[in-house]
């Protein structure tokens, strides 16, 4: 036999025979799969789950497109209204339905009345093109707008209601008009692609805006022009020919498709996210996969070995494991998907429309497979070390117990296996992330986690071994337990770890949104922006404000809206504009001018020009906008400004502080061009006390109808609000990782089990008390617990530091008691579930167990 | 040393109450070396496991070095353990996840000695097995493991040492050269000495027999004057 010539080639078993053998063995039942199973289920899951659910949203998205939108094409135009020779054109092809929407100040007719900031939208008899506006008292819209006996009436949202404790048939001044409140706004279709909302929603009609005297010049105004197309007519071929007829329109113009950008954005970025911590608890179920795999093949030691007797070789050994593990990876994975398939169903049925638009429900193929390829591969990756194990160690030494547990040299084709799906994985990751830079980080970041948390396992179990033996016997006992051989040390604190990494990263990113917020909030940021200060208006205001007391800042500059339609020459649309800077060519940006250097200025390029400059128009430009587009001084930009392109050249980069939120342009102009152009004022006032900013509210509102106030924390609350949103679903998803975590904990305690007991009845033999027993795990889980989370405090404090200065382009702050939490949870996830595992154990009765032996 | 009056052990099992000791009475005295011996199911284990404070007698009297043990909880019986007694079993029962040396330190860790690694040590050298103290019980032959359980037992120096078939699970070579050092050991600390076993001659070393049958002492022995020797 030694030269293998006796045995023909013929007789080598083949593939069919591994898969019977498999099945006979899978007779045994799912027994130690249980933790493989529910891991493998929750990581394939939580995947599918985030990619149809946000498959669902762009879908309904893409379905409401028309009514989100308010029409097939949409042309919006700030502080000014199309020209009648614009209008002409337009009508001639589509059906146009012009809306028009400002933030104004709504008030009680009394004097002590409550006031509040409202987002008004004044629209035609079309208006919704598509879609319905819903009414309570359900009415006609028309009905609830139209001039009766002199007075226009208003829908607006509940919400202003309870504000300014007013009631439906009550009436409400905005501006100089008064408006009959004649029904609740229940929805509005097309609210969600609006920009950002600061107050409720005032609907009235646009023939009644005149009346309110708000429409000033330089007034913060948008029109959107709503068009609804024949049949016939392209979208797509309509918006070019606009742009031929019009180039200088400075019109912004958005298909269906493209209704709502910011939150398509948002949706792809949450999604994002959250696939990459659903691909975290994957690679914790990976963890549950090695661990089964492995602890399943040493209790086959003894069918393995007669297997090898029997003459099957190494080779079929491996088959035979390999497709019992992948049978059922297989029955996980199904169970995974089938519950990620139906989560836009049930996310859809929570939600409702109450986002604006409905949640498709439907199966949605593509993430259910590319959530079934990572699962699979993930299996693959983890399982195949311990099966080259089994496939590599020789019959007889298969008998020996833990002391020599499978260890056999693993072959260099395994390890290329290895290595190959964990590109694969890897691979997949980036190729089907929005974002592959970001999805790139997260590879390198896994791939460096994982050794990490290998290398903490190694490294306690080698610094327990080493340790000099304490007086203390349950110490002892404790850190003898760390690193004897079949320990769980490995397996538990890089499972534990992966998760609580996750927990620990998103904790600091949203203790430092959060953070963010408030720290600047109560030294810096002002109390109120005061919007569209007519320039006549401007000493009385001052007065108005000054007069009250406890006023302690008051800052005011000129403002106009403009669009950089195109840098040196080149239109905007052809530029490669790095992603922390496209908002800035996302539409219009508030711009202003000055004669003097603003207040605390740093420039890092050019100078500021002269107080009599008198020339071509300059501009101070945002040094991080510059600096990213390679722009200095000299070059130039063409900024759409009420319809008119004006070329403007840079003077200077200036640095800006954006998260104190005091007044800040991107682009500030020399005087001279934007001095003559119809401009209003905005003004920042901070006061000293509550009392204050309600009086300096009062009075000026009362003073001028047409100035509105927005209060900063009403809006940093809005913020607020939506991170807190944004955490939930990251937290959901993150704790989806860590019970992860937590199941392999439990099954390595599990499978620890029947030698716990074994161990205790011995000690007990010898006299250990069950303090002496319990205090040994304790402190051995205890020691467990708090390693691992040290290092998952570092590296999840990494991750945050990364994301948050890489992605986000934040600031980073160390929060310790973010860590300090995850850290205690950690500590005491694992005694709980180690005492729980070993409590059994000490009261195990020992003579049993010790006649059976 | 051993005084038991009147002892019964019941065990419930799943066809009902089983009686497995009915009524033993026997005195056993400090450094006497006693064999017990029966047919299997006789109750002989059971006997040990109720001295060693294992097993709960049903009823009578155990009393222990002085101690009655129906006097003791749980932890106190693993206290009284501890200090009083030390126990071979035929099947070793070494913690396999631990090296020779720890496994003979840890009565010894228990009792809170500061010694516990050099007394181990030592005992372990007296058994012949100073090269193996960093062994794995898995990488230990049997006869090796029963001189560890053996070395385990003694090294607290016990009032009482109860062995549970020493040799049942050798060969006849090794189970001799176990015995030898056994009773070696035995007789270097005074120890008094219950054994169980199936071999006529092993029963005929020590100093009288107690012939347990169906759950009773059959052929009661009268206390004979102490030996310091033990065996012939």
């Amino acid at each position: 036999m030694t030269e293998g010539t006796a045995v023909s080639r013929g007789s080598r078993p083949g593939f069919p025979l591994a898969l019977r053998l498999a099945r006979r063995e899978l007779r045994g039942g799912l027994r130690g799969f249980r933790v493989f199973l529910a891991c493998l289920t929750l990581g394939v899951a939580a995947i599918a789950g985030v990619g149809t659910v946000s498959d669902a949203m762009l879908a309904g998205l893409n379905a409401e497109g028309r009514s989100l939108l308010g029409g097939d094409l949409e042309l919006r135009l700030t502080q000014r209204e199309t020209t009648a020779e614009e209008l002409a054109w337009l009508e001639a092809r589509a059906e146009v339905s012009p809306s028009t929407h400002m933030r104004a100040m709504a008030r009680g007719l009394t004097a002590e009345s409550r006031r509040g900031l409202v987002e008004l939208r004044a629209v035609d008899g079309l208006y919704p093109l598509y879609g319905a506006v819903e009414l309570a008292p359900a009415m006609a819209l028309a009905e609830a707008l139209d001039q009766v006996d002199g007075v226009w009436g208003a829908a607006v949202e509940r919400r202003l209601l309870r504000r300014l404790e007013l009631a439906v048939g009550d009436r409400v001044r905005v501006g100089e008009a008064t408006f009959d409140i004649r029904a609740v706004l229940m929805r509005e279709p097309d609210r969600t692609a609006q920009a950002f909302i600061l107050g409720p929603s005032f609907m009235i009609a646009r023939a009644s805006l005149d009346s309110t005297g708000l429409l000033q010049p330089g007034s913060l105004i948008h029109t959107h022009y709503r068009l609804r197309l024949p049949a016939q007519t392209s979208a797509a071929e309509l918006t070019e020919e606009i742009k031929a007829a019009f180039p200088e329109a400075g019109w912004q113009i958005r298909g269906s498709l493209e209704a709502a950008p910011g939150v398509r954005r948002f949706i792809e970025r949450l999604g994002l996210f959250l696939a990459l911590v659903g691909l975290t608890s994957l690679l914790v179920g990976g963890v549950a996969v090695g661990n089964a795999v492995r602890s399943y093949l040493e209790g086959k030691t003894g069918t393995i070995a007669t297997l090898k007797c029997l003459g099957a070789p190494g080779r079929l050994v491996f088959q035979v494991y390999l497709v019992q593990v992948m049978a059922l990876a297989l029955v996980a994975v199904a169970a995974g998907l089938a519950i990620g398939a139906a989560a836009p169903y049930v996310v859809g049925a929570i939600l409702g429309d109450r986002l604006g638009w409905r949640a498709v429900g439907a199966v949605y193929p593509l993430p259910l497979l590319v959530a079934a390829v990572f699962g699979l591969l993930t299996t693959l990756a983890f399982s195949l070390w311990p099966l080259a194990h089994a496939r590599g160690v020789p019959a007889a030494s298969l008998f020996r117990d833990l002391v020599a547990p499978l260890r056999a040299p693993v072959g260099r084709a395994t390890w290329a296996a290895i290595a190959l799906s964990g590109l694969l994985l890897a691979g997949l990751a980036v190729a089907t992330a929005a974002d592959q830079r970001l999805a790139l980080y997260f590879v390198a970041g896994a791939v460096g986690a994982l050794v990490l948390f290998r290398a903490t396992g190694l490294g306690i179990m080698a610094l327990a071994r080493r340790a000099r033996r304490p007086r203390d016997p349950g110490l002892r006992l404790a850190i003898a337990n760390l690193h004897r051989p079949g320990a769980p040390t490995g397996s538990v604190v890089m499972s534990l770890g992966l998760g609580l990494t996750v927990l620990v990263a998103i904790a600091l990113i949203e203790g430092n949104l959060g953070r963010q917020i408030e720290r600047n909030l109560p030294e810096q940021a002002p109390g109120f922006y005061f919007i569209d200060i007519q320039p006549d208006q401007v000493a009385a205001f001052e007065e108005t404000v000054n007069a009250v007391p406890g006023v302690t800042e008051l800052r005011r500059v000129p403002m106009l809206r403009g669009r950089i339609t195109a840098v040196n020459g080149r239109p905007s649309e052809d530029l490669e504009i790095p992603p922390e800077i496209e908002w800035v060519f996302r539409g219009d940006r508030g711009l202003t001018w000055s004669r003097d250097p603003l207040e605390g200025v740093e420039l890092t390029a050019g100078a500021w020009w002269p107080t009599d400059y008198a020339g071509l128009p300059l501009v101070s430009l945002d040094a991080e906008v510059g600096e990213l587009l390679g722009l200095g001084p000299g070059d130039s930009l063409t900024i759409n400004i009420l319809g008119r392109s004006v070329e403007v050249e840079i003077a200077n980069l200036r640095l800006i502080d954006w998260s104190n939120l005091t007044i800040n342009f991107v682009m500030v102009f020399s005087p001279g061009l934007l001095e003559s152009a119809p401009q209003s004022q905005i003004a920042t006032v901070k006061a000293s006390s509550p009392e204050a900013e309600d009086a300096v509210e009062r009075a000026v509102t009362e003073r001028f109808a047409n100035v509105s106030a927005i209060r900063v924390k009403e809006a940093l609350e809005a913020v607020g609000a939506l991170i807190a949103d944004i955490a939930i679903a990251l937290r959901a998803t993150a704790a989806v990782a860590l019970v992860s975590g937590v199941l392999v904990l439990a099954g390595a305690i599990a499978a620890g089990h029947h030698r716990r007991v074994y161990d205790a009845v011995v000690l007990k033999v010898l006299g250990a008390t069950r303090r002496d027993l319990g205090r040994a795990f304790l402190i051995e889980y205890g020691l467990l617990g708090l390693a691992t989370a040290a290092i998952a405090g570092l590296v999840g404090s990494l991750a945050a530091w990364l994301v948050l200065t890489e992605v986000m382009h934040m600031d980073f702050t160390f929060l310790p008691g973010a860590v300090i939490w995850t850290a205690l949870i950690a500590t005491a996830i694992t005694l709980l579930l180690g005492f729980a595992g070993t409590w059994r154990a000490l009261s195990q009765k020992a003579a049993p167990l010790l006649r059976n032996e | 040393m051993v005084h038991l009056q009147d002892l019964e052990l019941t065990l419930r099992s799943s066809a009902g109450p089983v009686e497995i000791l009915r009524g033993l009475d026997a005195e056993i005295a400090r450094g006497e070396t006693v064999s017990v011996v029966g047919p299997s199911g006789s109750g002989k284990t059971s006997m040990i496991m109720v001295i060693a404070g294992l097993e709960r007698a049903s009823g009578g009297h155990v009393e222990v070095a002085g101690q009655d043990l129906a006097a003791l909880d749980e932890d106190g019986l693993a206290l009284f353990r501890r200090q009083k007694v030390g126990i071979v079993f035929q099947a070793f029962h070494l913690v396999p996840t631990m090296t020779a040396l720890e496994n003979v330190a840890v009565p010894l860790e228990l009792a809170g000695r500061g010694d516990a690694f050099d007394r181990a040590e030592a005992s372990l050298r007296q058994v012949g097995l100073g090269h193996r103290l960093d062994h794995y019980p898995g990488q230990l032959s049997g006869g090796e493991q029963q001189r560890v359980a053996l070395a385990r037992a003694f090294a607290p120096e016990p009032d009482l040492l109860l062995a549970d078939e020493p040799t049942g699970n050798l060969d006849g070579e090794t189970g001799a050269t176990v015995i030898d050092l056994l009773f070696d050991l035995r007789a270097h600390h005074g120890t008094t000495l219950l054994l169980i076993t199936h071999d006529p001659e092993l029963a005929a070393r020590c100093g009288r027999q107690i012939h347990l049958v169906d759950g009773r002492i059959v052929a009661p022995q009268p206390t004979v004057a102490l030996r310091a020797g033990g065996a012939p």
